[in-house]
């Protein structure tokens, strides 16, 4: 069942050095308990992306100019965009939750865990304290916290890092959302405490049912959770599709550069340089009138910078961005 | 809890041994002959050459000026600290009963007067922080800055021609804090009586006030706002009103708290100007006076006093500080 | 790095320009400093220049000189032979005009006169020059006690800045105006004591800053270039440092030139300012409480000369902290 159906959805923001197109005209579906990972170097906007979709675009400078985020849980089919900011404000939190990169920063200093995590379902689902106190401590059981009695009286401070972010999965998974958006959720953290929260994640996901939008710039997490891939550059999806796709097939040069640019362990690879793509990435705010990654793709012809590029001119039969794919 | 405050207080040492110093390099700068005495304080000219002369001799006597430098800066460093002021020069009751008197009018002013900024000046900050460079804002900012450009005296000059002279308008009281005879009144009439004369003084101290506190707390909460923690609210689902003032309020809170320890020597100094304008019996007004009349020990207990005071306050700040941010603990509880 | 600093320069002021009423403070600060620097000229008794019996002189600098009033006698008598130019105000501050004493504002006397018959206008203008030369020069010693004070403590950190900062807590302990008042009390009051007063007991604040300043530009890379290449302590914070403190600094100086006129109007107000026979906005103030309800012009008048000078002051510290706080642009 297709859980969320997004649409030409296009943020921008308006600053004194022009308009900046974070989020230029992206489509995409989200299947119920499934994974979607949206990929892309950082500044390529795929965490306004995931902002977009909570609505929490910081207004001004930014606007969600266009599109639409079809929603379809128990409640029927809707378009959050259309939605009033008291009706989106009953979806964040209780149907669709949200954790961030930076777990230290995200919790708040001045309460304690138990009092962050209690607070959204106090909100969400009401109840007596008892209540609440007993759900708040359920849900650290449940993300594998110990002594989550205790733990919940304490302040983010004294917390670790997994920890912390434990709790916030804790927070945002505490009235079951139908779907659950990762920005970038374990790159602050170890690589060991990075493979524990994945596992809590896609455990998590199995137990609960939950979908899960997993931003990320690293393909090695992508390659371990994702079910969908979407592949952001420059505002844009350049390439859309099954993670078996992706990995197996990809189409646009922007993903093939990605993938080589992986760490391999394969034989004959020792001793040899990792390839990388050349050049930056494009300011957002200054787009050239074709393809964005022109500039650094090894493929590049005339028409590339000459010619906006469709969703799908070759006909591969996915949103695959480029004329030479 | 205990410890940290122990150990606040010894960190004060320094700063009070420095205190002294200086209060006492100020007796130094006092005048050794009634000539010199009576030349710098033409203006007032209640100095006579008899009144000079025993100003001197006095002088001399109480701080042991005849005395080699080690042995007068001791006598003062055990007078500053056992609070022993000695004798006022004009009407030679002991200096602390006069101060004992002035200080509980000094700072219930200056209570009311902190109060007042505060209430006023946090909700302003917090309002112009949520919408920063919209129209209210910019007002508010252009208003308040306007009042804290208002010389408080000539306010205050005027607020007396137009609300209590006669010549306008007869509706408060221009001069001391009660009324003559009012003292034999029950308590709620004494105390209505205050409250009529403290309004246009309580006026002229705070609204100067206002554009600081509010410009801080408005800095303050900007600051706040674009924490992630602030994001996190918002993605949990809750109202406006309540990422503002749960999540928001409490931590811009943090360092508002820990200004009200700076905001008392100025309004203790403030205080001077407007306590002499309104005659009002308290220090500002004490100290001013004495210093008219080279009433030295009252001056230097007055300097000594409130500088420790104003220690005290700090301590008071920095220990409410810890106490609302959970994140300074007070014994090291976490490996 | 000249090139750097000239941009930092340039977008602070685009930022401080967007700011209408900094830019009329501006204007109005420099209005003012031209009024002061040509009060002789604009308001006096006596002539700007004059020609008597084929000789040209300017009596606005000879004090012995005949007064305009004195003028007007001869010339009915005289020759013929006396040709002068009047200022434009043409009373001194301490003019007394005793035909018309406390006269409300009138074409004679634009803004009236006081108890005295003096006129407010000629009496603004020179005390515009008290209240402008304190300002300046209070903050200036302020300015420079601060930031020697404040680089000492943020650069060579340690045992500097442990006195330093000490020092810093000790000053702030003590209400600023009573230290004033005492130390006023004790030297005498004169124009040259208060600046010298204001300006050692304000320079806390500036110094603090520098001393921040210090500790958050000494990390960065260009600094430890600096050290590596063996650049004196002294040209490093003289180069390198203080370029990045000046500009929070110049915020606080902006601040403190306000707050200092009005110290030196209150100082004057309660008595202790110059002498009675200088104008100056303060004492004005404080003679016209005996007018009070006669005289309102006494009171409205210098009120409000200290109330705009002091509001420009502050509306351009006001402007120059937005242009360099990037965390006030939303």
């Amino acid at each position: 069942m297709t859980l969320l159906q997004v649409r030409n959805l296009t943020t921008q923001f308006f600053t004194d050095e022009g308009v900046v197109k974070a989020v230029d005209g992206a489509t995409f579906n989200l299947d119920k308990g499934k994974t979607l990972c949206i990929v892309g170097e950082s500044g390529c906007g795929k965490s306004v992306m995931s902002l977009s979709l909570m609505r929490l675009i910081p207004e001004p400078p930014g606007r969600i100019v266009q599109g639409e985020i079809m929603f379809n849980d128990v409640q029927g089919e809707r378009d959050l965009l259309k939605l009033s900011n008291e009706e989106m404000r009953r979806i964040r939190g209780k149907r669709i939750g949200m954790i961030f990169q930076e777990p230290m920063t995200s919790l708040n200093p001045v309460y304690t865990i138990g009092n962050q995590i209690g607070e959204a379902i106090a909100l969400h689902e009401g109840g007596s304290n008892k209540q609440v106190k007993e759900r708040t401590i359920r849900m650290l059981e449940l993300v594998g916290i110990p002594a989550p009695e205790q733990r919940m009286r304490e302040y983010p401070h004294q917390l670790s890092g997994g920890m912390r972010q434990r709790a916030m999965i804790a927070m945002a998974l505490s009235c079951t959302p139908d779907i659950l958006i990762a920005d970038e959720p374990t790159t602050a953290l170890d690589v060991t405490i990075q493979a524990q929260i994945l596992d809590l994640m896609r455990e998590l996901q199995r137990e609960l049912g939950m979908a899960i939008i997993f931003v990320t710039h690293d393909l090695g997490v992508v390659a371990e959770m994702a079910d969908q891939i979407a592949v952001m550059y420059a505002g844009k999806f350049v390439e859309v599709g099954t993670a078996q796709q992706i990995f197996n097939d990809p189409k646009h040069p922007y993903t093939q550069g990605l993938l080589k640019s992986i760490p391999s362990f394969e034989k004959g690879t020792e001793g040899k340089r990792l390839p990388t793509i050349p050049g930056v990435v494009p300011s957002l705010s200054n787009l050239p009138m074709g393809c964005a990654f022109a500039d650094r793709c090894e493929k590049v012809k005339d028409r590339c910078r000459g010619e906006a590029v469709s969703e799908d001119p070759c006909n591969v039969g996915r949103l695959v961005r480029c004329f030479y794919a | 809890m205990a410890s940290y405050v122990l150990k606040r207080l010894l960190l004060m040492i320094p700063t009070l041994l420095g205190i002294i110093v200086i209060t006492f390099a100020v007796v130094h700068l006092a005048p050794g002959d009634p000539a010199t005495l009576m030349s710098q304080s033409a203006e007032s000219s209640s100095m006579n050459e008899g009144s000079a002369k025993s100003i001197v001799e006095e002088t001399k006597k109480l701080y042991g000026l005849d005395k080699p430098l080690p042995v007068q800066f001791l006598r003062w460093v055990q007078r500053a600290v056992t609070l022993d002021f000695g004798n006022s020069y004009r009407d030679h009751r002991p200096v602390m009963e006069k101060i004992w008197e002035a200080l509980p009018i000094t700072l219930l002013l200056n209570i009311i007067t902190i109060f007042i900024i505060y209430i006023i000046s946090v909700p302003l900050g917090i309002y112009t922080a949520v919408k920063p460079r919209g129209v209210a804002d910019r007002v508010v900012s252009v208003v308040l800055l306007v009042f804290y450009s208002l010389p408080s005296f000539w306010v205050a000059i005027m607020l007396m021609v137009i609300f209590g002279s006669g010549d306008y308008l007869n509706w408060l009281p221009i001069t001391g804090i009660l009324s003559h005879g009012a003292d034999k009144l029950p308590w709620y009439e004494i105390v209505m009586n205050i409250s009529w004369h403290l309004i246009l003084p309580i006026v002229c101290l705070t609204y100067g006030g206002f554009a600081f506190l509010s410009r801080f707390t408005r800095a303050s909460m900007l600051e706040v706002i674009r924490q992630d923690y602030i994001r996190t609210a918002r993605a949990k689902g809750l109202s406006e009103w309540r990422v503002i003032m749960k999540h928001g309020v409490r931590n811009a809170l943090i360092p508002i708290l820990t200004l009200m320890g700076t905001l008392l020597p100025a309004l203790l100094g403030g205080s001077v100007i407007i306590e002499q304008i309104f005659s009002i019996p308290g220090m500002g007004r004490l100290g001013f006076e004495s210093i008219l009349s080279r009433d030295y020990p009252v001056i230097m207990a007055i300097a000594t006093i409130s500088a420790m005071l104003t220690l005290v306050s700090i301590l008071l700040s920095d220990v409410m500080y810890k106490v609302v941010d959970p994140r300074i603990t007070f014994d090291k509880r976490e490996g | 790095m000249v090139n750097e600093r000239q941009t930092y320069a340039s977008m602070i002021w685009r930022q401080f320009k967007k700011s209408r009423l900094a830019v009329v403070s501006l204007f109005v600060v420099a209005a003012l400093v031209v009024i002061a620097l040509l009060a002789p000229f604009i308001a006096n008794e006596r002539p700007i220049l004059m020609r008597h019996a084929g000789e040209w002189s300017m009596p606005i600098f000879d004090k012995a000189s005949l007064t305009l009033s004195e003028l007007d006698v001869i010339k009915d008598s005289s020759s013929g032979d006396l040709w002068f130019i009047n200022p434009p105000i043409p009373f001194g501050p301490t003019t007394y005009d005793l035909d018309s004493v406390l006269s409300p504002p009138t074409k004679k006397h634009l803004l009236g006169t006081d108890g005295d018959g003096r006129d407010i206008v000629s009496q603004l203008i020179w005390g515009s020059r008290i209240s402008l030369s304190v300002g300046v020069v209070a903050i200036g010693i302020a300015a420079i006690i601060g930031i020697i004070f404040g680089l000492l403590a943020g650069y060579f950190g340690g045992w500097a800045d442990m006195i330093i900062s000490r020092l810093i807590e000790i000053m702030t302990c003590f209400p600023t105006f009573f230290l004033i008042l005492t130390v006023l009390a004790f030297v005498g009051p004169s124009i040259f004591n208060i600046m010298v007063v204001i300006g050692i007991t304000g320079w806390t604040g500036i110094a603090r800053l520098v001393r921040g300043e210090c500790l958050k530009v000494r990390g960065r890379q260009f600094v430890h270039a600096a050290v590596v290449s063996g650049a004196r302590d002294g040209r490093i914070m003289w180069r390198h440092i203080l370029p990045h403190a000046l500009a929070p600094v110049l915020v606080s100086v902006s601040f403190g030139v306000a707050s200092a006129i009005l110290a030196e109007a209150a100082l004057s107000f309660l008595g202790f300012g110059v002498p009675a026979s200088t104008a100056s906005w303060g004492s004005m103030l404080s003679e016209a409480q005996e007018y009070m309800d006669i005289g309102w012009w006494l009171t409205l008048v210098p009120g409000s000369a200290i109330f705009v000078t002091i509001m420009a002051y502050n509306l351009i510290g006001e402007a120059l902290r937005d242009a360099i706080d990037p965390n006030m642009k939303t």
